[in-house]
């Protein structure tokens, strides 16, 4: 057999494999791994979630003389169960573009010039010394656990002023915020388990068919097979989503609020709440400007969500009443299975706090909650914005496993845990996202207290809403300095003043958290190119530069270093030394002191060890009799939750109320803060393509890919486009009142914007459209609004 | 030279499926496994990347499926890096 033969062999047996676990509903398959030929030719396969989205699906890497060169669906994998989508079966040659970062860099005039790591991790150290209160970290959703952890100790445990912030703030923040608000503990109850059992599935500004293409396909699947499953797409524009949608409700951008509201004013007015649910297990909040609310009688709410009639619901959503109505209905019928996914369509949004909760509100006010299918959940972008972000906590105002700083305990017990001197946390949390980065576009001078920043894993001069205001400014300050950690030249590191070259995905130890609570773990499994190393070693390196230095903030209570690293006899290893880095499992060390702080919001995590073996494990993972690990499917339910006590049937134990029960929250429609007007007439909306995968860094390096979707466009209904004389294909102009960008103009093309709004992906950095976008942010969550701004569509050189 | 697993979603009527099996059983890029419930098993042997798409997305328009799903990638003779390339 010559070796393209065994190729497609193998790539039969693969397919054989996921298709009769796929026929058998996830079941064990009938085909057993002997016929999954995964061996022989030099290749050798290893498990890894995939290096892109929140999804978390597993993929087999294949790789023969120190280089990937086969991605394979993972059928072991309950997430994806073999399947993979564009991006994912490409993720291998996201390793390969051929302009990898192999050196640091530093700026020297207008040139970045290659200098060695002993000198970078020096530049570093004396920024840290000349400023430690203005020192912050910029991280990612797309740190691995262990990397975001020792990020966090750094800033936190060392440099004690929590001016760590993770690019998550601009994807999650406010569905965050809605969990806190809903449940007094963030992320979802169910899992995506729920896929499977629903009945009823409701996208709330949400386009899984292009953004989490394998979830969608797990429900496409079912009605493949003959199951009854009705889609309904609530959208500001019409997706791939909307083509398998049976209900399709086009409402005006920010309406989404009256919608939920008219729900429980439906399910009021018509008697079908769940009366015995709602009054075991929740109460009524309002807003009074704190993110816990107060608190509001059953009558009071029932007299705030009164007003959202039909008629009054359509009046601002441009949702016909009798779909409203539909909705009220299938959420006052208790034998239907009903569960709500969204992503940034939500999240991304001025009243993104109060969206969430109204959902939620609606799960919970209905009594579709806790049942297998019957699930208000949130997606994630990023692969682990809920494993690095929501449960290591690398947000301006946290500390693992669901601590805050401004609580003295959780301080004390971080001080413990981290064997650092007590009082030396601070109670004052860092900046937001939106904050650091206007206060490092301000002179000092001004009050601009960020001198330096150091981003890791994401790209912020891309990313950034309003980058005019909020990066620009800083590149023009000699007072500031950017540090830029990553795998290619970005729009962020061709600003910054230092860049240093990163390991990526197999490249290095990882493991990441995805969007069902689900902690996955995989080994390195080819060297990084160059001189590129883990992010992990850079920021133990500059530790421990500090603390060779004399630093008193990187000792710990003992006068040992901060970031030690030990191996399984206590001896330390010096793994600030590259050569030495691997010679520990610097992952496995730093979890299992994480893993510490997990248990007291019932966040539990196994043993390191534990999730070798597994495709990862859904939190709480606890032990039962036997001593065997368990993972958790669906919380605060007594069939499921170990944590809930026998006979209660439902318990929300982090409750903020302290009585067990969930919020269901009053909150008004408001008009959003800029909205088209006689100059900027439009609405702009803005997110992502199948394609490309965020600001494009590793997608446009797959030729594939980038072939497939090769530059940014804007999105335009043929109504505007004849109004204003634009032809498809026509380079336009596009203006905010914040800035303006040529792009061409696309009819009739993906995704199909009503009359009166554009739509622009963010993902081609030669066209960065959040130049335009808008600041402004969610006042809980401190989340931007990407979704929504006034714009206006000119032909090139007519314009005004 | 693009080499594909993927699982080809039927339609439950037994008609439409049978034709579609016929019709991917013609082109000599495709080796079909056995169906398994509606769900077949195949793999795609194609020249080059826009070959891969195209034939994709025929497989994708085909009367009577209703859904297609990539398992598995070889892309070995593909993968070339220029190392030590600098912005």
């Amino acid at each position: 057999m010559n070796r393209r033969d065994f190729i497609k062999q193998t790539a039969l047996a693969a397919a054989t494999a996921a298709a009769a676990s796929h026929a058998s509903r996830g079941e064990a398959a009938s085909v057993s791994d002997a016929q999954v030929q995964r061996s022989g030719d030099g290749v050798s396969w290893d498990k890894a979630p995939c290096r892109f989205c929140g999804t978390g699906c597993h993929v087999q890497v294949g790789v023969r003389e120190g280089k990937v060169v086969a991605i394979a669906g993972d059928r072991l994998a309950e997430v994806n169960k073999g399947l993979l989508c564009v991006k994912g079966y490409h993720v291998g040659l996201a390793l390969y573009g051929a302009d990898r970062l192999t050196t640091p860099l530093l700026r020297k005039g207008d040139k970045q010039v290659p200098i060695s790591w002993d000198e970078a991790i020096g530049i570093i150290s004396d920024r840290v010394q000349a400023d430690p209160a203005g020192f912050a970290i910029y991280g990612s959703g797309q740190w691995t656990i262990p990397e975001g952890y020792i990020a966090q100790k750094f800033i936190k445990g060392g440099l004690a002023n929590n001016q760590i912030d993770p690019n998550a703030r601009l994807c999650m923040a406010s569905a965050v915020t809605g969990f806190l608000a809903t449940y007094g503990v963030d992320e979802p109850a169910g899992c995506y388990d729920d896929l499977d059992a629903c009945d009823v599935l409701i996208m709330w500004g949400n386009n899984p068919a292009e953004m989490h293409p394998v979830l969608f396909s797990r429900v496409l699947d079912r009605r493949a097979r003959g199951d009854k499953i009705t889609i309904i797409d609530i959208g500001t524009r019409q997706t791939r989503t909307t083509a398998h949608a049976d209900h399709y409700l086009e409402f005006r951008p920010n309406s989404d609020l009256a919608i939920a509201n008219g729900i429980m004013a439906l399910l009021i007015a018509n008697g079908t709440w769940d009366r015995e649910f709602v009054e075991k297990h929740t109460s009524f909040r309002a807003d009074n400007g704190e993110l816990p609310g107060k608190a509001i009688t059953f009558e009071e709410f029932k007299a705030a969500v009164a007003p959202y009639t039909p008629e009054k619901v359509e009046a601002i959503s441009g949702v016909p009443a009798a779909k409203i109505r539909m909705l009220g209905e299938l959420f006052g019928s208790r034998e239907l299975k009903i569960t709500s996914l969204w992503c940034m369509g939500m999240n991304q949004h001025t009243r993104g706090t109060a969206i969430n909760s109204l959902v939620h509100g609606v799960h919970l006010l209905s009594g579709h909650f806790g049942r297998p299918g019957d699930a208000p959940t949130s997606l994630t972008g990023q692969p682990s914005a809920c494993g690095t972000v929501r449960e290591v906590g690398t947000l301006a105002h946290a500390l693992p496993g669901g601590r805050v700083v401004t609580n003295e305990a959780h301080r004390a017990e971080t001080e413990t845990l981290w064997n650092v001197p007590a009082g030396r946390m601070n109670a004052k949390p860092g900046y937001h996202t939106v904050e650091m980065w206007k206060r490092f576009s301000t002179p000092k001078k001004d009050g601009g207290d960020i001198t330096t920043i150091w981003v890791q894993v994401t790209n912020p001069a891309q990313t950034m809403p309003n980058s005019h205001m909020l990066v620009d400014p800083s590149r023009k300050d000699p007072d500031k300095f950017l540090i830029v950690s990553d795998v290619y030249p970005t729009a962020t590191t061709r600003i910054a003043d230092l860049v240093l070259p990163s390991a990526m995905w197999v490249e290095k130890n990882g493991m990441f958290g995805n969007s069902e609570r689900r902690t996955q773990q995989w080994f390195k499994m080819v060297d990084p190119p160059g001189q590129a190393r883990d992010d992990t070693w850079q920021v133990l390196a500059v530790a421990n530069e500090l603390y060779r230095r004399g630093v008193a903030a990187f000792k710990d209570k003992d006068g040992k270093a901060l970031m030690r690293v030990t191996d399984d006899k206590g001896v330390e290893v010096p793994v600030w030394q590259w050569d030495k880095f691997y010679t520990v499992n610097v992952d496995r060390y730093f979890f299992e002191e994480y893993r510490k702080f997990t248990r007291l919001k019932h966040k539990d995590l196994a043993p390191y060890d534990e999730y070798v073996k597994a495709r990862g494990l859904r939190w709480p993972v606890v032990q039962d009799q036997s001593g065997a690990w368990r993972e958790t499917r669906f919380r605060f339910a007594e069939f499921d939750d170990p944590y809930v006590e026998k006979g209660k049937g439902f318990d929300f134990y982090h409750s903020t109320t302290k009585d067990g029960r969930a919020q269901i929250w009053a909150r008004p429609y408001e008009d959003p803060p800029e909205m088209p007007d006689a100059e900027y007439p439009m609405w702009l909306c803005t997110g992502r393509v199948l394609e490309h995968w965020h600001t494009g860094t590793m997608t446009r390096r797959i030729p594939q890919l980038a072939r497939a979707m090769p530059r940014a466009y804007v999105e335009m209904n043929r109504e505007d486009a004849r109004r204003l004389g634009i032809q498809n294909g026509e380079t336009v102009l596009v203006e905010s009142r914040r800035g303006k960008i040529e792009l061409v103009a696309w009819l009739d093309g993906r995704g199909k914007p009503p009359a009166g709004s554009i739509f622009v992906p963010f993902f081609d950095e030669r066209l960065l459209i959040n130049e335009l976008t808008l600041h402004e942010y969610d006042p809980y969550s401190k989340q931007p609004d990407y979704k929504k701004c006034a714009a206006r569509v000119s032909k090139r050189g007519a314009a005004k | 030279m693009p080499i594909l697993g993927a699982v080809v979603m039927l339609s439950r009527e037994p008609d439409k499926a049978q034709r579609v099996v016929e019709a991917l059983s013609a082109d000599p890029r495709i080796t079909l496994g056995d169906l398994f419930s509606g769900v077949l098993p195949i793999a795609l042997e194609v020249s080059n990347k826009q070959d891969e798409r195209e034939l994709w997305q025929w497989i994708l328009d085909t009367p009577g499926v209703s859904d297609l799903g990539l398992v598995f990638s070889d892309f070995s003779d593909v993968t070339e890096r220029k190392d030590e390339v600098h912005p």
